[in-house]
């Protein structure tokens, strides 16, 4: 599904990514993890094409994304969240979601000025599909509130939902348990394995040991911009490497 | 739930509200210093509605939006006098050269963003004004070309201020119209993401790059007309009125208004010319020796005052004031 090839990104000299190849599998369950300052949001930016690597290469299913803008991987079926939400605050939340329909919908600036009837078809499906995506998660209630006046939580959830809408196949999510009750922790966990069921591969950072470990079908460890270790939880938790960087030298 | 078609568009009401007003004022003001008045706050509403879009819902600064202004009224009013283009004629080339102005500034200059952009479109407006200056053979230079023709259709001209005054309010209607339409769509939602965070916009596959492009030729175009319907009235064009200040003040009517609000445009043009006009009438009352600069102290004072009581503009501050006495 994704394959990151020798991927190397230095800011100012400084190496942020060392090198790192990586494969997604389809469908899958895959876990980024690693002390601050691994590199891991540095390579959600390359995969998503924030930014270009120094060196190295990106596919996704094949296809080099080599010079790809952001906004083009979004057709090309990357969707991903951030680590802190990055809502449209101004916007209600069903708004949110219906920007998230963005790709789907065809209007220009003359459609939309003149409001021609294909296009307030259009802008009735936008609003039908911005619910469905709004219910997925559990937040059709609040599809009139504010974005920016939800509790941070929620604020989540409406991030999932909005990069749900664009109809990713592969879907990057960044922390989206930071910060998380026990119990909305629980609920993320669940809507993530729904996530795999509607047949998106998911790639996601996270620090919240447990939670990796029920969910990830791969979990791959990233430190100071190198892969330490790759395998299944099991493999990880037992890989003297890893508890060398998690633990201190001593602990191994 | 069936709703009423007032309930699913309420903006629908407030058009059609508007245009009664409007429609009807001629009826009731009959001092022709008000009309004229009433014909420049529609002028510079049609200015202010192209900066709301711009600054307000994609939030990209301009500080030389008197550019785009100026070069619609000079090409009006270079064409219908030094070339004998007939004025429609010359109003659509006006978009037409604006537009395409707009597009080839806006390529480089949303390299930049926030203060760069500012400084930048500042100087964008600043070496137009000169530019309109010192074209001398062109444009008169800084005597101004005077000979403008009046705007007519078929055999009817708008030799009147009241048939003016209609022509341009109903252009402002239009324009307002086209303008929610812009807003309340997948467009104008894309254009209020970039606001929000280009990076989150780019996240679900908004082209920033091309939709801040597209609303700058818009406001550009907004701005373009104006300038023609300002010199077809003024039946004479200078440099003047397309300086830094020009655009500093369209800066301050979008901001008193409203940024993020359509309705708030004709508001805000409205407010700040009536302060001028008021203070221009009342400060020699005040103080019998007042000169400009008591003048431009006072409007200085009240906008100060007005930004600090509602800062979100005058349309939004009135809402939220009315919202708190319903709740007592």
């Amino acid at each position: 599904m994704l394959a990151v090839e020798g991927v190397t990104k230095a800011f100012e000299g400084v190496l942020a990514l060392d090198e790192v190849s990586l494969e997604v599998a389809a469908h899958s369950i895959t876990a980024l993890v690693g002390p601050n300052g691994a590199g891991k949001t540095t390579l959600f930016n390359i995969v998503a094409g924030s930014y270009p690597p120094t060196r190295g290469t990106v596919r996704l299913e094949g296809r080099v994304l080599d010079g790809v803008p952001a906004h083009e991987r979004v057709r090309l079926g990357i969707g991903r969240t951030f680590q802190n939400a990055l809502l449209f605050d101004h916007m209600t939340v069903l708004e949110n979601v219906m920007v998230g329909r963005h790709v789907h919908g065809r209007a220009g600036m003359v459609a939309a000025a003149l409001r021609l009837p294909r296009m307030r078809a259009e802008e009735e499906r936008l609003y039908l599909d911005g619910m469905k995506y709004l219910n997925l998660v559990g937040l059709g209630q609040r599809a009139q509130t504010l974005a920016g006046s939800l509790p941070f939580g929620q604020q989540r959830l409406v991030a999932i939902a909005r990069a749900l809408a664009t109809e990713p196949r592969l879907l990057l999510m960044d922390e989206p348990a930071a910060g998380l009750n026990a119990l909305e922790k629980l609920d993320l966990a669940d809507l993530i394995r729904r996530i795999q069921e509607m047949g998106i591969t998911v790639l996601l950072i996270e620090h919240d040991v447990p939670l990796v470990m029920r969910l990830a079908e791969l979990i791959i460890v990233l430190d100071h911009g190198r892969k330490l270790a790759e395998g299944t939880p099991e493999q990880v938790r037992q890989d003297r490497k890893v508890l060398a960087a998690y633990l201190g030298e001593g602990a191994a | 739930m069936i709703r009423t078609w007032w309930q699913r568009s309420p903006n629908a009401i407030s058009v059609l509200l508007c245009a009664l007003f409007l429609g009807s004022l001629p009826l009731w003001v009959r001092s022709p210093y008000l009309v004229s008045t009433a014909i420049f706050i529609g002028i510079a509403s049609i200015l202010t509605l192209g900066l709301c879009l711009l600054m307000g819902y994609a939030g990209q600064i301009s500080l030389g939006h008197a550019a785009f202004y100026g070069l619609g009224a000079y090409t009006s009013a270079v064409l219908t006098v030094k070339y004998g283009v007939s004025p429609w004629l010359a109003m659509a080339i006006g978009v037409v050269i604006t537009a395409g102005a707009a597009y080839l500034i806006g390529i480089p200059i949303f390299r930049l963003r926030e203060h760069y952009l500012a400084m930048a479109t500042l100087g964008l407006g600043v070496i137009a004004h000169l530019v309109f200056l010192e074209l001398r053979d062109l444009t008169g230079g800084a005597s101004g070309l005077p000979g403008v023709p009046r705007l007519a259709v078929g055999g009817f001209v708008f030799d009147s201020d009241v048939e003016y005054f209609y022509l341009v309010w109903g252009t402002v209607l239009l324009l307002i119209i086209l303008s929610l339409n812009i807003v309340n769509s997948r467009v104008g939602r894309a254009l209020r993401a970039i606001h929000a965070s280009e990076a989150a916009a780019d996240s679900i596959g908004v082209d920033s790059g091309r939709y801040k492009s597209q609303v700058l030729v818009l406001s550009a175009v907004y701005a373009s007309l104006a300038g023609s319907l300002y010199v077809h009235y003024m039946r004479f064009v200078s440099p003047q009125p397309f300086d830094f200040e020009a655009s500093v003040r369209l800066v301050v009517m979008a901001a008193v208004g409203g940024l993020a609000s359509v309705w708030g445009a004709p508001l805000g043009a409205a407010a700040v010319t009536l302060l001028t006009v008021l203070l221009r009438e009342v400060m020699p009352r005040l103080i019998p020796n007042a000169s400009g600069e008591h003048t431009a102290i006072a409007y200085g004072l009240l906008l100060v005052v007005i930004m600090i009581f509602m800062p979100e503009g005058l349309t939004r501050g009135l809402l939220v004031r009315r919202r708190r006495y319903a709740r007592r």
